[in-house]
């Protein structure tokens, strides 16, 4: 019958090795996922392996966006691969709290001098360490030369000691409107509780999250109240662009539509290489009479309990973060600041951050990494906390009314926490 | 119609078994199993069993019933107008007009292109200070709309893009199901006189009733398992206003990793649809 | 090609309007596809620029670029349009057979369980695919089926969709040809091949297509159950040019016009099997 044929064709084709190669009996084969190019992992892999004959690995990458997805349920399977895949660090309390990441303390040893104390402190749960960080970010004030100069303003300060305002910011970014700016200012990664979450711990209305219990929201005080009005007034005044999606905003600054851009310093090549576009950096700023807080936090790489290769797993994760010259190769693939301090410093000194028009932003990103950076909240609940403060907060973008807003988001984030605690 | 003659061949039924045996096979593994697991672990939480809490959850949940509603309304109103379009252009692209070949696999194209890049496109079309649709609307001195960002035009924006994504795949089932219809038919209507709307209501529309009924179905299903968009560019928003079912869903299994209740949502998905599907068949009930 | 001739409009509103409507109809659908072809062909610097106003730019470029074409051409792109091939083309032909063979079983054959079987068939397509992915996935892992062709093709081929769309038409062939048959002492198989599968030209081609876009537009299952990425498929490939830090817009447009593009050139030629079979002229219950 046809319906047989086709069977045994399938089965055919299928075993007809038409899968990877497997590797030789003698050396044994990690599987490693992330969301980078695979061209981007190929300098640290090549690195490893050839200082580790003996091991191979295989890098798997998925799509961004579906990453923590197709992770949570490739790991909700209990399989035993990937043996090592990249850990958003604030979703790292959840993953542990699933059985998701192997416990490295005892491994590992003292990493402090190493790495970057902010990036630690986003791997360790309860004391106990889950992930060898990779990378960090911050965050800093672009700005378009020439729509500030028309508008007679006076550019912002790359001293930390003399950030600006928020408040400033949006006055300026008003008059640089009336000048002639298409819009006055923007945020790279728009609505996003990375992105945002400085405004309400500037004034102080903390991360969101209560401080005695993990799994209360905090997110309708005062000054998160206030933070949210500031931000949503921006778009009602027209001063930043309602229903642009965070890929496309880098491009708005880079077309010199955008007199004030709140971003990471990766774009910095990016704006360097666009013909036309004269840019300085700044500080990030801060609300008047509050603390100066700078986003940070990235990738940490980690171990999944149900691997059959911990030794060589973790060989991997410490070449690629601990050894100066495996972290060097893993920040050759990746645009954000490494969260090693010797890979930060060759990756601080590139051509792209000492060029004429941003001199001295090496030194505010390292300012900003020691003494303002905030990590999102710890919390096992952090991925309905991003997904429901996000939407909050487009919806605030959008129009909607701060403290109605921010109320219902914060029943919709009890009520999801509570299927957590049961 | 099924006038009995003669015993047919053999049993009817092993034979059957044996025409139907693959299909089944393949539709039990790959669709019933799994859905029995959902059916299963929508009654457990955290491994153990919790009878049917996970469905007070839902019913008690604002955003969950609203999602229902919204759901439905999406699928109420878009299903008649896609269904319309794709019949008016299956009867004007059916003519013989030159290039009429590929007129039609034009309007098919926007099917094949990846949901995740249509969605995309119409994203930056739909944007309200410098997208296309407020560019043209400019030009007749309409004021820019806010299309994405606003409650109330939220929905019918997405309702557009499906359209322009899908109408094209029922246009062609209802091309082949026009095609079909014998000229007798026709000839015998002109020979009394009809005109061609008359001809068009009382003839050719029941005869496609079967094309149709597939086609109206088919879409139902479709409209109500959409997401992709709803994922892209609103992720439910503003204010809920494109909370689909199945992003629900997406978000409560895959983003949340709440299988629980994800299944428990998505047997209330399948009920609900059984119960439309159900009463479409009777409406339009030819035969079997 | 139209069947209704004595209604066929004439030839002066064929040519004078209709025509122009389709065309104009037809361009309208396409705008958007025109849209990304332009900006593939963009500097890539250039695709958000010239959104607004309402010009000709918009849609034709002034800078012309083949970098995004020849990136897409040399990374993993290629590679994930050859696999997308494979697994739909694979997937209609078995699909074709298995669910021709069902649907002739279920409206052609008279048994007792007939309601049952088929109630389990429109039910299997109301489940939401991507809900029980989950599930499956685990499950073909159990069986060994990940990062393999038959793990993509294998949920493509029991398609609900098709069964039922098939049936619908075997219900409309004339029972008189299965009585004939039988008179004549043909077997069933003879039956199905020889008489209801060469009078089903429009439906094959319909279930093909159903089967076909199934896979064309597949997303979440190929992710779930490929992770090697010699094996993605192409809509998988495109998904990676949104990464977090870089957004590669000029590729995914090259590619996606070319994920579009593909079957239309397969859906030109086919339509001219949606041409009735002469022998179903004049025998119609």
């Amino acid at each position: 019958m046809p319906g047989g044929v086709v069977v045994l064709l399938l089965l055919g084709l299928s075993a007809a090795g038409l899968r990877p190669a497997s590797a030789q009996d003698a050396t044994v084969n990690l599987s490693f996922v992330g969301p980078e190019q695979p061209s981007a992992m190929e300098p640290v892999i090549a690195a490893f392996e050839a200082a580790n004959p003996t091991i191979t690995v295989t890098y798997e990458s998925v799509p961004f966006d579906q990453l923590n997805d197709i992770l949570q349920t490739r790991l909700g399977s209990g399989d035993a691969t990937p043996d090592v895949y990249t850990a958003d660090q604030p979703r790292i309390p959840a993953l542990v709290s699933r059985g998701f990441l192997l416990d490295i303390t005892a491994d590992v040893g003292d990493v402090g001098s190493t790495v970057l104390p902010s990036s630690i402190e986003a791997s360790t749960v309860e004391g106990k360490l889950y992930a060898l960080p990779v990378s960090t970010s911050t965050q800093l004030l672009y700005y378009n030369t020439d729509l500030l100069r028309k508008a007679g303003l006076t550019p912002p300060s790359l001293d930390p000691e003399q950030r600006v305002t928020w408040e400033q910011i949006a006055t300026d970014a008003t008059t640089a409107q009336d000048a002639g700016a298409k819009w006055g200012v923007m945020f790279d990664q728009v609505s996003r509780v990375y992105q945002i979450l400085p405004l309400p711990e500037s004034l102080g209305g903390g991360n969101g999250v209560a401080a005695d219990d993990e799994l209360t929201p905090a997110i309708t005080n005062d000054a998160w109240i206030k933070a949210a009005d500031f931000y949503g007034q921006l778009f009602a005044d027209e001063l930043a662009p309602r229903g642009i999606a965070p890929e496309q905003t880098p491009d708005l600054f880079a077309n010199g539509e955008v007199a004030y851009f709140v971003g990471g310093p990766w774009w910095m090549s990016k704006f360097a290489d666009t013909a036309g576009l004269a840019f300085g950096v700044a500080a990030h700023p801060y609300f008047e009479g509050g603390e100066p807080v700078t986003p940070t936090g990235a990738w940490s790489w980690g171990i999944n309990p149900q691997t059959e290769h911990q030794e060589e797993a973790l060989k991997f994760i410490q070449f690629a973060t601990l050894d100066e010259q495996g972290a060097l190769e893993t920040a050759k693939g990746i645009a954000i600041p490494p969260a090693n301090n010797a890979a930060l410093e060759t990756y601080l000194a590139q051509d792209v951050f000492t060029a004429e028009n941003v001199i001295g932003v090496s030194d505010l990103i390292r300012f900003e990494l020691e003494n303002t950076a905030v990590i999102r909240p710890r919390t096992v609940g952090f991925i309905q906390f991003e997904d429901i403060v996000g939407k909050a907060l487009e919806d605030i973008r959008n129009g909607a009314d701060a403290t109605t807003t921010l109320e219902s988001a914060s029943e919709e984030l009890e009520a999801a926490w509570a299927r957590l605690e049961r | 119609m099924r006038v009995g003659r003669r015993a047919p061949l053999g049993n009817e039924a092993a034979v059957a078994v044996l025409f139907l045996a693959p299909a089944l096979i393949a539709l039990v593994l790959f669709r019933i199993v799994p859905t029995g697991y959902a059916v299963v672990e929508s009654v457990r939480l955290k491994g153990e069993f919790v009878g049917l809490d996970n469905y007070r959850f839902l019913l008690d949940s604002d955003s969950f019933r609203r999602s229902l509603t919204t759901t439905l309304v999406f699928g109420a109103v878009l299903n008649p107008a896609q269904i319309g379009l794709a019949l008016a252009l299956a009867v004007l692209l059916i003519q013989r007009l030159p290039g009429a070949r590929l007129w039609r696999t034009l309007v098919f194209l926007p099917v094949a292109v990846p949901l995740l890049v249509s969605a995309l496109v119409w994203g930056i079309a739909f944007r309200p200070d410098d997208g296309i649709f407020n560019a043209v609307l400019a030009v007749v001195g309409v004021a820019k709309q806010p299309f994405l960002t606003s409650p109330d035009q939220a929905l019918p924006s997405i309702m557009l893009l499906a359209s322009w994504a899908g109408v094209g795949y029922w246009m062609i089932f209802l091309i082949a199901g026009l095609q079909d219809i014998p000229p007798e038919y026709a000839e015998a209507a002109a020979v009394d006189g009809a005109g061609w709307w008359r001809t068009f209501r009382q003839i050719t529309l029941p005869l496609l009733r079967r094309p149709l009924a597939f086609v109206l179905v088919a879409d139902t299903v479709a409209n109500f398992l959409l997401f992709a968009p709803v994922q892209v560019l609103t992720r439910g928003g503003p204010r809920e206003a494109t909370n689909l079912l199945m992003f629900e869903v997406y978000r409560q299994a895959y983003t949340f990793g709440d299988l629980a209740l994800a299944s428990a949502e998505v047997v209330v998905v399948v009920v609900v649809m059984v119960a439309v599907v159900f009463v479409q068949f009777r409406l339009l009930r030819s035969d079997g | 090609m139209s069947r209704i001739q004595s209604q066929e409009p004439s030839k002066l509103i064929r040519y004078a309007v209709l025509t122009p409507l389709a065309m104009l109809v037809a361009a309208l659908f396409v705008l958007p596809l025109l849209w990304m072809l332009a900006s593939a062909v963009r500097p890539p610097r250039d695709i958000l620029r010239y959104l607004s106003p309402l010009s000709l730019r918009v849609i034709v470029p002034t800078d012309y670029s083949t970098e995004s074409f020849r990136a897409l051409l040399d990374g993993p792109f290629p590679r994930a349009v050859a696999n997308s091939l494979i697994v739909s083309g694979v997937t209609v032909v078995a699909g074709l057979v298995v669910c021709s063979m069902a649907a002739f079983g279920l409206s052609v054959l008279r048994f007792r369980l007939r309601g049952v079987l088929f109630a389990v068939v429109v039910v299997s397509f109301l489940v939401p695919f991507d809900a029980i992915a989950i599930p499956l996935a685990s499950l073909f892992r159990t069986w060994n089926l990940q990062n393999s062709y038959a793990g993509l093709v294998l949920p493509g081929i029991g398609n609900g969709l098709a069964i039922f769309l098939l049936r619908q038409f075997f219900l409309g062939i004339p029972w008189e040809l299965r009585e004939a048959a039988l008179v004549d002492g043909a077997s069933w198989w003879r039956i199905f091949w020889s008489i209801y599968l060469r009078l089903s030209g429009p439906a094959l081609v319909s279930a093909g297509l159903i089967l076909f876009v199934f896979q064309w537009q597949a997303y979440l299952w190929p992710l779930l159950i490929v992770s090697n990425q010699r094996l993605d498929v192409a809509s998988v490939a495109l998904a990676k040019y949104l990464g977090q830090f870089d957004f590669d817009f000029g590729q995914l447009f090259a590619g996606a016009v070319i994920v579009a593009i593909i079957p239309m050139l397969i859906l030109l030629p086919l339509q001219r099997f949606f041409a009735p079979s002469i022998a179903r002229a004049g025998i119609k219950d």
